[in-house]
């Protein structure tokens, strides 16, 4: 009898690393110096990153970086073009991918704004400009304390005014509530697309080498199809004990907490949003735009009660659908103020999005009978109605927001 | 021969644990070239970087102090009727130098720096000036004074490798430049192929203490609009924080000040503490103006005459404070 | 599957701590702590304003008196390092602080005052 053996669990995780030991080996070749021998010689293509810039007492941070493919170093900066006395550590030079912090003694002067330049040894400029200096946030009781209340303002607080909504839900006519959830999807895909929109502006000022675009996409497809599954464990399992009815996603209790994580995952960007742009200087946090975020975010609240109308809830499992949903806008505040990072703000807005659009199709598919094609279902004029005053609605409310 | 012995195949498979040390080797191989190729070369590279500024920067800086009053006269022989012939060599070679601390620019120089060599004569000599072109584009010398038309560097290019021998005699007395006329000419000024060109009057000025200050700027980034730097004799700051210019108190002082600044449309000078005579491109000796701020356009010199009253240190600047702090700052260090 | 898994994973730790260990800087304060005296006068540090330079992990007391003969306000500070401005010292007065040299880098030391007053501190590892 012949027992064709196969292969061992070693020659398997060999054949899987040949490969890889002679990518390595190449690549350490080429970086040590191959490159030069085989006559690719580099453009000298030279990029800084001014990353982050933080406002202390009586001085001005640079945290940099080389994104070039080669060396470079650090000569001079200039503040509003001026040469300026500074200190660097760990050093001048900078090889591939290496940062460097810059202090600059500087007497700035709150809500000016301020051109920095890092001049570099082939005296290229490399310019970031603040639009408005403020000092940078440190973590104090008094500060955390200041951040959480606007989380918890513009998070919490809207969300579970629009929970209030659900009386309303359940006395209006059935045929209605078709109406309010396209409504609920108009103001989520309103919020997704907007969402995207703000990911892609922080885009320019992210380190081309981190491929920002791809960390938004890797947010965005992330939080889509890891809801999705999630959506699948909740519906398998259900809130009240039962499995649900094949065919839907999931239904009650459950789907309503999948759609609160998927607003609260959005809020979580926005919160960083609110927080980075405070720090940043970019905006001046007037009372305005707290009473616009307040509404934009009222809706959301809206959009959690869809799969709850024709179910009986506790005011306790609304109030804890309400902070899953709003809660993690402090968190996304706390961040974005202290630990302000381009790269991560990506990824955090692009899982917002993507578990808002995650969201919009739950919903979307809900609104088609069985078997009918969900495109054609949303066709149907009660619908469409309600998609674009969702939108629209929105959109008016984020003139408020503008800025 | 015995014959080997054959393992007895079962039914059942029995699967060998994986054994680690395959693949443990692999990892310390992958792992041991990945290091290799980005460790330990931060070290290096910060090493090689600064041995290679420190020469620079010690060039630059000597070559901005010595520029101050380093006068070339030239190879000076009789001619039979009597004047004076002064040769003068010249090169064209692109160098790579440093404007300011730790900022390198690739320029082309006369004589290897910038700005070149201060070339000195009296009115009515015969100047010859032997002008080889080391650099790797057309180059060429254009004089501001009173010449032939072929010996006025705009038609004449001298190509790479040639040599042009530029002769005419030294008129008009006063501050003048020379300068490389190749099209483009704002790259070719911008890049830093300038100099001084001083002919003295017969009767020579009364005896003072002379500099040579040559106000320019570097357009590091060759963007073709604007400088970074602003200097006086080829490196910011110079005269601020390497070498604070000595000056006896009272003991006259004379300046030929050149503005060959591209791409700002004016430049100046201010002294603190003194006021001073003004001769504008040092064509009259009977000054035109007293004053302590003196304004000029890329091609204008002039003459300044004054001396410090008081001891100490007082500062010189373009009064585009602007350009001042960019670079062109300086300090007087007055002493009885 | 199970092992292979678990053997890829090993790998990539294993590589990842490799290239981690291959840039890291060994750093711990050493030392007696070294005595810099500098004075200030009218405009410079020691006359010079020199380039000082220290060794990673040095602990250092520098001591900065304004120079009595001083005609103006003085004060000191170096920029990155965590000496902040404190109050201006009086012709006389002088101002004692100690600090642990950082594993590199290039620090500004200036008069809080007068810009220009001031030079560098360097860093060179060993």
């Amino acid at each position: 009898m012949s027992t064709a053996k196969g292969p061992s669990a070693a020659q398997v995780v060999l054949a899987g690393l040949l490969p890889l030991v002679l990518i390595g080996a190449m690549t350490a070749w080429f970086l040590a110096g191959g490159a030069e021998r085989l006559g690719l010689v580099q453009p000298p293509i030279e990029k800084l990153a001014i990353e982050r810039v933080v406002f202390r007492t009586q001085e001005i941070v640079l945290h940099v970086r080389n994104e070039g493919p080669g060396p470079m170093s650090v000569a001079q900066v200039f503040v509003n073009d001026a040469i300026w006395d500074f200190s660097i550590t760990p050093g001048r030079e900078l090889d591939r991918l290496k940062g460097a912090t810059i202090s600059i003694p500087f007497d700035w002067i709150e809500a000016e704004p301020y051109l920095l330049t890092v001049v570099s040894g082939t005296g290229i400029r490399h310019t970031r400009e603040v639009e408005i200096a403020t000092a940078t946030p440190v973590v104090s009781v008094k500060t955390l304390g200041v951040f959480g209340l606007l989380g918890v303002y513009v998070g919490v607080i809207p969300v579970l005014l629009g929970l209030l909504w659900l009386p309303f839900l359940r006395s209006i006519p059935r045929v209605w509530l078709d109406f309010w959830l396209s409504f609920t999807m108009g103001l989520l895909v309103f919020l997704g697309i907007d969402t995207v929109s703000e990911s892609l502006e922080i885009l320019e000022r992210v380190p081309e080498f981190l491929n920002g675009l791809m960390l938004i996409a890797l947010g965005t497809l992330g939080a889509f199809f890891g809801l999705v599954g999630l959506g699948r464990v909740l519906s398998a399992k259900g809130a009240d004990g039962n499995r649900a009815a094949a065919g839907s996603a999931a239904s009650g209790m459950g789907l309503a907490l999948l759609i609160a994580i998927g607003i609260g995952l959005h809020n979580l960007g926005e919160g960083l949003a609110i927080g980075a742009a405070y720090t940043l200087g970019e905006v001046a946090l007037g009372s305005f735009l707290i009473v616009g975020f307040t509404l934009h975010n009222t809706t959301e609240g809206l959009a959690i009660l869809s799969p709850l109308i024709e179910r009986k809830t506790s005011v306790r499992d609304l109030v804890l659908l309400g902070i899953v949903g709003g809660a993690p806008t402090i968190l996304g505040t706390w961040t974005g103020a202290f630990t302000y990072s381009d790269p991560l703000s990506l990824l955090f807005l692009g899982l917002g999005a993507g578990a808002i659009f995650q969201v919009v199709w739950v919903l979307a598919r809900g609104r088609a009978t069985k078997g009918e094609p969900v495109v054609e279902a949303l066709a149907r004029p009660l619908n469409v109605a309600g998609l674009l005053a969702g939108f629209l609605v929105m959109y008016a409310t984020s003139l408020l927001v503008a800025g | 021969m015995r014959p080997s012995v054959r393992r007895p195949v079962t039914a059942r498979a029995v699967e060998r644990p994986a054994s680690a040390v395959p693949a443990a080797l692999g990892a310390l191989l992958v792992a041991a070239l990945i290091a290799a190729g980005c460790g330990g070369s931060r070290e290096d590279a910060a090493a090689r970087g600064a041995a290679a500024g420190d020469s620079l920067a010690v060039h630059a800086r000597d070559h901005a102090i010595r520029a101050l009053t380093t006068f070339d006269t030239g190879k000076v022989t009789r001619l039979p009727d009597g004047r004076t012939l002064r040769e003068y060599w010249v090169d064209a070679e692109h160098a790579e130098i440093e404007v300011a601390p730790g900022v390198r620019f690739p320029a082309w120089t006369y004589n290897g720096a910038v700005p070149g060599p201060t070339l000195r004569c009296t009115e009515g000599d015969s100047v010859i000036v032997r002008f080889t072109n080391r650099g790797s584009m057309p180059h060429s010398m254009h004089f501001h004074g009173i010449h032939a038309a072929k010996m006025d560097g705009v038609f004449e290019q001298v190509s790479p490798g040639e040599t042009f021998v530029y002769s005419f005699n030294a008129e008009p007395f006063g501050l003048h430049i020379y300068h490389c006329h190749t099209m483009p000419v704002k790259m070719h000024i911008a890049r830093g192929l300038y100099g001084v060109f001083l002919v003295d009057p017969k009767k020579p000025r009364p005896k003072a203490r002379e500099m040579v200050m040559v106000m320019n700027g570097f357009d590091t980034d060759f963007n073709g609009e604007d400088n970074e730097f602003y200097t006086v004799n080829g490196y910011a700051n110079v005269f601020f924080r390497d070498y604070p210019i000595p000056v006896k108190r009272n003991e006259l002082q004379r300046v030929y000040l050149i503005n060959i600044t591209e791409f700002d449309l004016l430049n100046s000078m201010h002294t603190h503490a003194t006021f001073f005579d003004v001769y504008p491109t040092g064509t009259s000796l009977t000054p035109s103006e007293y004053t302590d701020v003196v304004t000029m356009g890329q091609g204008e010199r002039a003459i300044l005459e004054f001396t410090y009253k008081h001891t100490g240190r007082f500062l010189f600047h373009a009064h585009q404070s602007e350009f001042a702090e960019l670079g062109w700052l300086g300090q007087f260090e007055v002493k009885p | 599957m199970k092992r292979i898994f678990l053997s890829l994973v090993l790998i990539l730790v294993l590589a990842g701590a490799a290239w981690a260990l291959a840039g890291r800087d060994k750093f711990a304060p050493s030392g007696p702590v070294r005595t810099v005296a500098m004075s200030m006068s009218d405009y410079t540090f020691n006359g010079t304003n020199p380039t000082l330079d220290f060794k990673p992990g040095e602990r250092v007391k520098f001591v900065v008196t304004n120079d009595e003969n001083s005609r103006v306000l003085h004060n000191f500070r170096i920029v990155g390092m965590d000496v902040p401005c404190e109050r201006e010292l009086l012709p006389g007065e002088k101002r004692e602080v100690t600090v642990t040299i950082p594993p590199s880098g290039e620090f500004a030391y200036t008069c809080c005052t007068h810009p220009g007053m001031g030079g560098k501190l360097v860093v060179s590892p060993k």
